[in-house]
């Protein structure tokens, strides 16, 4: 039996029978970590410090006689974007390499309070920036399916994780597809929350406004046990809700409950015929199960590539303006603090990095912001009316989560629009702050499964959560 | 276009050796013209440039200000008698 292919509430079982113990478990994570090293999906790992927790736990349970919580000893694995308190904070950037961060995030130190067993941090594209995973100073991180392949990015590594059979679970970050994505090209399921349920404090800002931390998981119900426990309000994070947490478990499927929509305009022209076909073949699927769909119409989100490109472009500048060798960065030799700032930049940055801090100061500087970051910020208005129009008539709206299978190593490393491209279906949600959740279905092409997007309202994780439960159980 | 953009990398306070600089100005020129289209979107429907209310419920709130409990100082490396040691720059 692979203890790392079950489910978390199996794997306790496991504990609670003493067929398992919290070491052997850790030990087990560590030992397939090394044998798939080749996928470079961590940048650091903290095996002392782990299997130290795995004893503690151990000694807890015996003396308890029960497990405090599912959370309770199971090795969690986060993106090198979110802080862990003494540990190193990367970013996957030669400007942060060395820099160790001195608090942990909300999301972890949550984790951590219920007994969860942080192991290592995965790796990334730079900064979070980039959707295959081959920006990183770290180097190019696997698929985990087909090594000739990107694992999608940016949370490449926590991806290539949890589908590589690593760990059970990881955190991610999505700022406009980053979760979704790379779950989608390693088959694994992905959640992006709405803006504000999980506290940002912690995790390093690319775009603000559209930052999120969210899971990676192999089952809904794993993802379900890691969001009831990070989410809610957090005073250290002023965009964070104070909106309750609903009991998320457990998961009860909602299939013939909801209405669901289907809107065309996220099955565009330039998609294979063979992928629109196994996604139409899906949805007759559901119909035939008794699931209520309605044809809807999202015509403003034939916008969102360009206006989240355009703000999230300008935020990076602006927050990325902090690194400038003093607080943060690089020590080098200059003769005075221009060169200084420009000597730690340009070496600690990344081209791509790079790249869209340019565009970034571009679009924001005089002459140019109307132009572009004002009709960013109002198409961006368009696009919510519309999410929020079509949910007056549906209660779930379902899409493809990416145009297009995972793609070969450097195949679009040298065609920046093209790269952009690859987040043209996940962008419009995360412009809207909605919660999207992407999970992978039985139908497979080249041994990569194809994957669908749930799209929820505000704070309608729940919702989602037992649809897509629904549809694991198909 | 390439003087703006080299003005720009100016002020990021980036530099690109020689060689890497002219292609890093055809790529940066290409993608402000794949931004030109949402322009030419814009004006097929030209209400989207004019100000748009929201009239809807909206995921995003009003932000708020306010300093929490936590003593983050705690956990900054090297503070002593209000202040904090960092490392030598120049």
């Amino acid at each position: 039996m692979d203890i790392l292919k079950l489910k978390i509430s199996e794997i306790q079982n496991l504990i609670e029978r003493k067929e398992l113990s919290y070491l052997e478990l850790i030990k087990e994570v560590f030992k397939r970590i090394e044998e798939n090293k080749e996928l470079n999906a961590f940048i650091s790992l903290f095996p002392e410090k782990a299997i130290k927790k795995a004893e503690e736990c151990d000694k807890e349970f015996n003396k308890l006689k029960e497990i405090p919580h599912l959370l309770f000893g199971i090795p969690v694995a986060i993106k090198d974007n979110i802080a862990y308190k003494g540990e190193r904070l990367t970013c996957a950037s030669k400007i942060l390499k060395d820099f160790i961060s001195p608090y942990s995030a909300t999301a972890v130190e949550r984790l951590e309070k219920k007994g969860a067993i942080i192991i290592g941090k995965t790796n990334l594209d730079e900064f979070a920036m980039g959707s295959s995973n081959e920006f990183s100073y770290f180097g190019v991180c696997l698929n985990p399916i087909n090594k000739e392949y990107v694992p999608g990015g940016s949370s490449g590594g926590s991806a290539s994780a949890v589908g590589g059979n690593m760990v059970p679970v990881a955190l991610g970050s999505d700022t406009g597809g980053s979760v979704r994505q790379p779950a989608a090209f390693c088959g694994v399921c992905g959640l992006k929350p709405t803006y504000g349920r999980i506290s940002r404090f912690g995790l390093v800002a690319f775009a603000s406004s559209l930052d999120v931390i969210g899971i990676l998981s192999k089952y809904i119900e794993d993802c379900a046990i890691v969001l009831q426990v990070i989410s809610g309000y957090d005073e250290r994070d002023s965009t964070s809700a104070q909106i309750a947490v609903p009991d998320y478990l457990p998961l009860k499927s909602n299939l013939k409950e909801v209405k669901v929509g289907i809107s065309k305009d996220f099955f565009l022209k330039e998609m294979e015929n063979s992928l629109i076909k196994l996604y139409e073949e899906f949805f007759k699927l559901l119909e035939k199960k008794g699931v209520k769909l309605y044809e809807i119409s999202l015509p403003k989100i034939k916008y969102g590539i360009y206006a989240y490109h355009l703000i999230a472009t300008c935020e990076a500048s602006s927050n990325l303006a902090r690194y400038d060798g003093i607080r943060y960065g690089l020590n080098i030799e200059a003769k005075d603090i221009d060169e200084f700032y420009i000597k730690v930049r340009s070496e600690g940055f990344g081209k791509e990095v790079k790249r869209r801090i340019i565009l970034g100061t571009y679009g924001l500087s005089k002459g140019y912001y109307e132009e572009y970051y004002g009709i960013g910020i109002k198409m961006r208005k368009k696009i919510i009316e519309d999410f929020m129009k079509a949910f007056e008539k549906v209660d779930i709206i379902l899409a493809p989560t990416s145009p297009t299978l995972p793609f070969k190593l450097g195949e679009r490393t040298k065609d920046p629009i093209m790269m952009y491209l690859c987040d043209i279906l996940t962008v419009p949600i995360s412009l809207a702050g909605l919660p999207a959740l992407s999970i992978p279905l039985k139908y497979k092409i080249n041994n990569f499964p194809i994957s669908l997007q749930i799209i929820g309202k505000p704070f309608g994780e729940k919702e989602i959560l037992d649809f897509a439960y629904g549809i694991e159980q198909l | 276009m390439e003087e703006i953009i080299k003005k720009i990398i100016y002020l990021a306070k980036l530099n690109f050796p020689p060689e890497e600089l002219e292609d890093f100005i055809k790529e940066c020129g290409k993608i402000v013209n794949y931004f030109q289209e949402l322009k030419k979107l814009s004006k097929e429907e030209k209400e989207i440039c004019k100000e748009t209310e929201l009239t809807t419920k909206c995921p995003l709130r009003e932000d708020t200000v306010k300093l929490g409990d936590r003593d983050f100082l705690k956990d900054l490396p090297n503070f002593k008698r209000g202040y904090f040691r960092i490392k030598k720059i120049l």
